[in-house]
């Protein structure tokens, strides 16, 4: 557990001006909305929110695919993986980084919206429901990006990742097994919408099954070859 | 004795997008005994650090295998006896302290001996002063000394550097040096890929020679550098030197020549015998550089001719 622990917090760190970035921006947008009318709406902050929530997810999908490639690139998968840190705990671990990740952005997203509308009831079960749904769609999204990264350049598996996210929400009743980030996300109202547990389940289960299977794919490559 | 490190017939193929092919080493076997300094030595591009990689389990080979301290390649928890330094080390940019001490729990390493064996390794590399300084603000040298640290921190059986001094000034290298032969004397062995050669001639029991993929010359380092051109004999009272001498010149009012080790005691007896004083005789050594030299030459040759 140790290994993983360490590579998901130097993953958070080698990423910390990113994240700081994302953390502000819930709050600047939250600004831009409260400025003008002193009060906002709650269908404002419902659209901003999930506006907000699938740009984390696409931003974790392009995090997670680049993070092997970049890795390779600074030469230092070669120092890491020459200790006693097998293929599925540097995965995991870069998992586990990318949730920490998650954890932040949403948790920004949850303390801005509190921002912006007032503590209640209501908007604190919303806050709860968005932080826990968008943390697990993240996953999913950057398990998949994760796994196609082992095998395709970064940027063709984060677009694919984003697409196998996103494309169900074209239609109209998605497969939670297929889709789960559909599911998870697909409410038109946060505040309305109450947590997915299933949904949840799914979406944790399918990550854990996609990053064992990244891991037999990244077991029989070779990590030391010149990525150009 | 078994072997901490032994390839045996390895094989790697790599292929471009094109699809063309290229060999980093073909059949080839290699053994580190218990306790020995072994120099693996070749021209850029020789297939050195691919063999390192295999061994590491960061590559696979195309056909052949080999085992690590015991355990087949690519065994992961082997490798928390193993230290490894890379041609050009990487980390993520912490404090030299936090970069030992994350490669040392990332081998298993525990508190309280994480700590000690951080604070005496940064001692034992001059880097005190410099624990606490993120090593993005670090030069080359000093990047290097982190690097032989980390291979270092979790007291390995096995070291294998891949060019541990190319960036030390001389200072530093003795160091590096002394830190090696102090692993040797406490049983531990080292696999050294260097172009440094005269360290080579120092410190290895043992060199290898290796090119386009093959082992050309192996063999203990004193054996390797004598030459078996003969000896050069120095003797006083001589007016001319003995039949069968190679060479010579006068030296100091002394004659110097050489024989070949057919002819040395004939060219000895002569001397007495002609009422001159045996002064030295010494058998004709070469450097590391001049052994490189002709292997890589002869072994280019011989290609060339195949082809």
């Amino acid at each position: 557990m140790t290994p993983i622990l360490l590579l998901a917090k130097s993953f958070v760190r080698q990423n910390r001006w990113l994240l700081l970035a994302l953390v502000g921006w819930p709050f600047l947008l939250g600004g831009f909305l409260r400025i003008p009318h002193q009060t906002t709406s709650r269908e404002d902050v419902s659209e901003i929110v999930q506006m907000e929530v699938r740009y984390g997810v696409v931003v974790l999908a392009f995090l997670a695919s680049s993070a092997i490639y970049n890795e390779k690139r600074s030469r230092r998968i070669i120092g890491v993986l020459s200790k006693a840190v097998s293929r599925e705990q540097y995965l995991a671990g870069l998992l586990l980084g990318s949730a920490y990740f998650a954890m932040a952005y949403f948790a920004s997203i949850g303390a801005a919206t509190l921002w912006l509308i007032g503590v209640s009831d209501l908007v604190a079960r919303a806050v709860l429901t968005v932080f826990v749904c968008g943390i697990v769609a993240s996953l999913w999204t950057a398990a998949v990006a994760l796994f196609l990264s082992t095998l395709l350049y970064p940027f063709f598996a984060a677009a694919i990742a984003a697409a196998l996210a996103f494309a169900p929400f074209a239609l109209r009743d998605a497969n939670p097994f297929l889709a789960p980030v559909a599911a998870l996300l697909g409410g038109s109202d946060p505040f309305a919408a109450s947590i997915p547990l299933s949904a949840i389940i799914t979406g944790l289960a399918e990550s854990a099954i996609i990053l064992l299977l990244a891991a037999q794919v990244f077991v029989r490559r070779d990590v030391a070859v010149s990525i150009e | 004795m078994n072997p901490v490190l032994e390839f045996e017939g390895i094989s790697k193929l790599y292929r471009s997008v094109l699809r063309d092919k290229h060999w980093a080493l073909r059949d080839f076997s290699l053994r580190v005994e218990p306790g020995e300094i072994v120099g693996f030595l070749g021209p850029n591009g020789a297939g050195k650090t691919t063999a390192i990689h295999i061994a590491l389990g960061l590559a696979r080979p195309t056909a052949g295998g080999g085992t690590l301290l015991g355990q087949k390649f690519g065994t992961v928890s082997v490798r928390r006896k193993l230290g490894f330094l890379s041609e050009s080390p990487a980390f993520y940019h912490q404090t030299a302290r936090e970069v030992l001490k994350f490669c040392g729990a990332l081998n298993g390493v525990r508190e309280p001996e994480l700590s000690h064996r951080t604070d005496d390794l940064l001692a034992a590399v001059e880097l005190t002063e410099d624990a606490n300084r993120n090593i993005g603000k670090f030069s080359r040298g000093m990047l290097q000394r982190v690097g032989i640290a980390q291979a270092l921190i979790n007291d390995p059986d096995l070291l294998i550097l891949d060019e541990p001094t190319s960036a030390l000034d001389p200072l530093s290298r003795l160091k590096v040096r002394e830190l090696l032969l102090q692993n040797r004397q406490r049983g531990r062995s080292v696999l050294l890929s260097s172009h440094q050669l005269s360290e080579v001639e120092l410190i290895c029991d043992r060199v290898v020679f290796v090119q386009k993929g093959r082992v050309v010359k192996s063999g203990r380092t004193q054996e390797l550098l004598l030459d078996s051109g003969g000896f050069e004999i120095t003797a006083s009272g001589l007016k001319a030197a003995p039949s069968g001498a190679q060479s010579s010149h006068v030296e100091d009012g002394r004659l110097v020549f050489t024989v070949s080790a057919a002819q040395q005691r004939a060219a000895i007896e002569q001397i007495w015998s002609a009422g001159g004083t045996l002064v030295s005789v010494v058998p004709k050594t070469r450097t590391m550089e001049d052994l490189f030299v002709e292997l890589m030459t002869n072994s280019e040759s011989v290609d060339r001719e195949v082809q």
